[in-house]
């Protein structure tokens, strides 16, 4: 075939009388990754549902052209319509795999379903057809996999599970909906190879919705720059990171991760800081999380020993389940370790009732903020608990709200009536408010878009020097803990397998895992791509 | 799977049963000496003395506990004073009546509540589901004694279409069946209605749309089935109810259930019969638990055992 695979022309969406989406163009040809980049609120995945008529039941599409593989999408009002479309014309992956594949159904049914109603095969041929589908997707034992649930697999896996049954109606367009981004990172490049290789091989068309710049890089044969429910920009992958156009394009690839100098050139090392002296030290932490009677449990933190000197940024490094959030949590003292003992400023940590000098900011900023409490409420809570008067309590809020980049005036509003980074911003606020001497910042950018990212991290570094802070990052993006740290620790299945200056582990990693890591970090460069061999057609 | 579920329902059963026949004891004890009700009005006092030793019942708390127990254990469950027979087979006798009108009941519960919940919940907000939510409120509302003597009414004299009263035959078990059915299912498809809308909201609902799979498919094998384990919970909760006896539904269609039974052996302080009785319900409520837990495990993997 020769015309595109998937053609937009002045594509709009309208949701209640709201035009969220318009003047869209668009064009997916076979064997091409389109990526369509965007924050939050960009009416990127309204666009990439439109495909499939998945919108929501009150979305009005409108367009002048909207074709896929030779369909007009514009005629199909019904979900009976839609029908034969999905799944043999375009298939999707989500975001979340575990939650997009049903709990209660076998691997083996779930993709077999697809063979079954879209390319009518018998039983027998869909269990083969299946476990060839896995094969190819790189699982191993496809077999096996097919009598399994999701729940018994890996995140990974999971999404190559997703990927299977998107690609088991041999469709000409694949949406792939921001794929690998509740992946870690190691994970990611595997998902982002296989899909790379897919289109490869079956000649799919590929619709990459996502908001990182760096998988854009690696991946995309052509780019759109989605804000507002516009495209601002569109261009092949190189010319559009070589010579961006636009004013917020050019902004989205000076914050897009790049992999740090230090790692391709170990010289430029810089010396670490000296270290004043330890203001708190951990020896031997270990956290057993019990799974019932007669269960083994999980060894949480096993072992763990580090130390945080006064004044510095101490990363912590790892992927989900390493610990990473269990030692937060121990160090805080909202969970008690099974043994081990630690020291802050000289005092045992464990032994004391007041732990106000640490502080804890947090991943969510949603779901940590009470929905019914004000904010300014939230924030001076814990200083009310400390007896201080309602007067007081108003002037100190109003300060707080200030020092961290918002309005006294914000004081009165709930929670969800503010913007994810004012969130963010609220409750280092809190964090703040008792005067702590060491801030546990756990994941604290990791829900935000890039563009909020960038200003909450020079917020933290405000912050950190005004009030003379001592910080413990945690992240799993190697990016913002190497733009933040003085020190690293990178912690793998509850233990520290390395510890030291910033610039020696990226520099020079000594053990494996953190190779791995490192390695997996994906270059916003179009031209460090490891997955895409392509002709540039500027 | 199988084996460390029944291994766990042995060591659930052991102390339950205990504990219960501890209580049944107490109670027993705590109601006083049977002998006064039971021997002739010309006895003398040193008659009755005879009875109480004869029984036991002279003896400190412990000691009658001990041979209460040992008992228990041998498998003898006592006399029932007033049928003047072993109390284990007058309890047995009435069990199969009781677990065949719970098992009608809860078939046509199943049967009205889960296609009628199904249709409120895809035809959410139009008449079909305020339809069928107005008749959930109104089998709420009717008692049973009214639905069943209505009933009586209609088919079995106006019409004389069904028996009205004992049992016997699968046509005795319709209009008792129906009468508890019905009042079961209103409560049933409402649950069902709500779990079923949560589940299609659900993000592999998403998915399974993303694959062009026909909408039955989607609602009865991807939506259902994940909705199932509430419903599970609730039916599970009115069979035990159900087992204890369902007194009103019996007494109007005369039916031979436990209900009844234990009803007329509390007037008459049969003791033995309302021992067994409980022990009998006892076993059946965890039995009813152990398979309810076997269910969940069917439905959803994730749960383990």
């Amino acid at each position: 075939m020769t015309g595109p695979v998937l053609r937009y022309r002045n594509a709009g969406i309208e949701i209640g009388g709201r035009s969220l989406v318009r003047g869209v163009d668009l064009e997916v040809h076979r064997n091409e990754i389109v990526a369509l980049v965007g924050e939050s609120g960009s009416g990127k995945t309204l666009t990439a549902l439109s495909t499939l008529g998945l919108l929501p039941p009150t979305a009005r599409f409108t367009a002048d052209e909207a074709v896929l593989n030779g369909h007009d999408l514009r005629g199909l009002r019904t979900e009976g319509d839609w029908r034969a479309l999905r799944g043999s014309d375009v298939g999707i992956v989500f975001q979340e795999p575990l939650s997009s594949l049903n709990p209660v159904l076998t691997i083996g049914d779930q993709i077999g379903e697809v063979l079954r109603y879209k390319r009518g095969m018998p039983r027998r041929q869909r269990r083969t057809e299946a476990a060839d589908l896995l094969a190819r997707m790189h699982l191993a034992r496809p077999a096996e996999l097919l009598d399994e649930y999701p729940h018994q697999l890996s995140g990974g896996m999971r999404q190559r599970v997703m990927l299977a049954i998107a690609m088991a109606g041999e469709p000409s367009l694949l949406v792939a909906d921001e794929p690998t981004t509740a992946l870690d990172n190691s994970v990611q490049a595997q998902v982002l190879e296989l899909i790379v290789e897919t289109a490869e091989q079956t000649g799919v068309g590929v619709l990459f919705i996502t908001h990182d710049l760096s998988v854009v890089a690696q991946v995309a044969d052509r780019v759109a720059v989605m804000r507002g429910g516009e495209i601002l920009e569109s261009a092949p992958v190189g010319r559009l990171f070589k010579a961006p156009e636009d004013d917020y394009t050019r902004r989205l690839i000076r914050l897009a991760p790049k992999v740090p100098a230090v790692m391709r050139d170990a010289s430029l090392a810089q010396p670490a800081p000296p270290a004043p002296k330890p203001l708190l030290e951990l020896r031997g932490i270990t956290k057993r999380y019990s799974a019932g009677w007669r269960g083994q449990g999980t060894l949480a933190l096993d072992n763990v020993s580090l130390m945080v000197n006064e004044g510095e940024t101490l990363g912590l490094v790892g992927e989900s389940g390493s610990g990473k959030s269990s030692l937060a949590r121990i160090v805080t003292g909202l969970a008690r370790p099974d043994s081990g003992t630690a020291l802050f400023d000289g005092r045992d940590l464990f032994a004391s009732t007041d732990n106000s000098d640490l502080q804890m900011v947090f991943q969510d900023p949603f779901s940590s903020l009470n929905p019914r409490m004000r904010i300014g409420d939230s924030i001076v809570e814990p200083l009310r608990a400390r007896g201080m008067r309602r007067g007081a309590l108003r002037d100190r809020a109003a300060d707080l709200l200030e020092t961290v980049g918002l309005r006294s005036a914000m004081f009165d509003r709930l929670p969800h009536e503010l913007s994810g980074g004012q969130r963010q911003r609220v409750g280092i606020a809190r964090a703040l408010s008792v005067k702590p001497r060491l801030l546990i910042c756990d994941e604290p950018v990791s829900a935000l878009d890039v563009s909020v990212q960038a200003d909450i991290l020079a917020l933290l570094e405000r912050l950190r020097a005004e009030f003379r802070l001592t910080t413990i990052f945690i992240a799993h993006g190697l990016d913002s803990i190497y733009s933040v740290s003085d020190r690293v620790a990178v912690m793998q299945k509850g233990r520290v397998v390395e510890e030291g200056p910033r610039d020696a582990v990226f520099g020079a990693p000594q053990h494996d895992y953190t190779r791995r890591l490192l390695g997996a970090i994906l270059d916003s460069d179009p031209d460090n791509s490891r997955f895409r061999r392509r002709e540039e057609t500027l | 799977m199988i084996l460390r579920a029944l291994g766990r329902f042995v060591l659930q059963a052991v102390p339950v049963l205990y504990i219960v026949s501890l209580i049944v004891f107490v109670l027993v004890y705590l109601t006083g000496d049977p002998t006064v009700m039971l021997i002739p009005e010309d006895a003398t006092e040193a008659d009755r003395l005879r009875l109480v030793a004869a029984w036991g019942l002279d003896q400190p708390a412990h000691v009658q506990y001990l041979r209460y127990m040992g008992n228990l254990l041998r498998g003898d469950f006592g006399q029932s004073y007033y049928y003047g027979t072993s109390a284990l087979p007058v309890v047995l006798e009435r069990l199969p009546a009781t677990l065949l009108l719970t098992a009608g009941a809860m078939v046509v519960a199943i049967v009205i509540a889960v296609p009628a919940g199904i249709f409120a919940a895809l035809r959410r907000n139009t008449p079909v589901d305020f339809a069928v939510s107005g008749m959930a409120v109104l089998s709420k509302a009717m008692p049973n004694f009214w639905v069943g003597i209505m009933l009586i009414l209609i088919f079995g004299v106006q019409l004389r279409l069904l028996p009205v009263s004992g049992a016997g035959s699968f046509a005795h078990l319709i209009l008792p069946a129906v009468t508890l059915g019905t009042a079961f299912a209103g409560d049933l498809a409402k649950l069902v209605r709500a779990s079923l809308l949560e589940a299609l909201g659900q993000d592999y609902i998403r998915t399974a749309r993303a694959k062009g799979i026909p909408s039955s498919v989607i609602v009865l094998k991807h939506a259902l089935r994940n909705a199932a384990i509430p419903a599970v919970t609730m039916t599970s909760l009115n069979v035990i109810a159900l087992l204890g006896g369902a007194l009103i539904t019996e007494t109007v269609f005369a039916w031979p259930g436990l209900g009844q039974l234990v009803v007329q052996a509390i007037y008459t302080k049969d003791m033995a019969v309302i021992q067994i009785a409980i022990l009998v319900i006892t076993v059946m409520t965890l039995l009813i638990n152990f398979i309810t837990d076997l269910l969940y495990r069917l439905i959803d993997p994730r749960i383990r055992l």
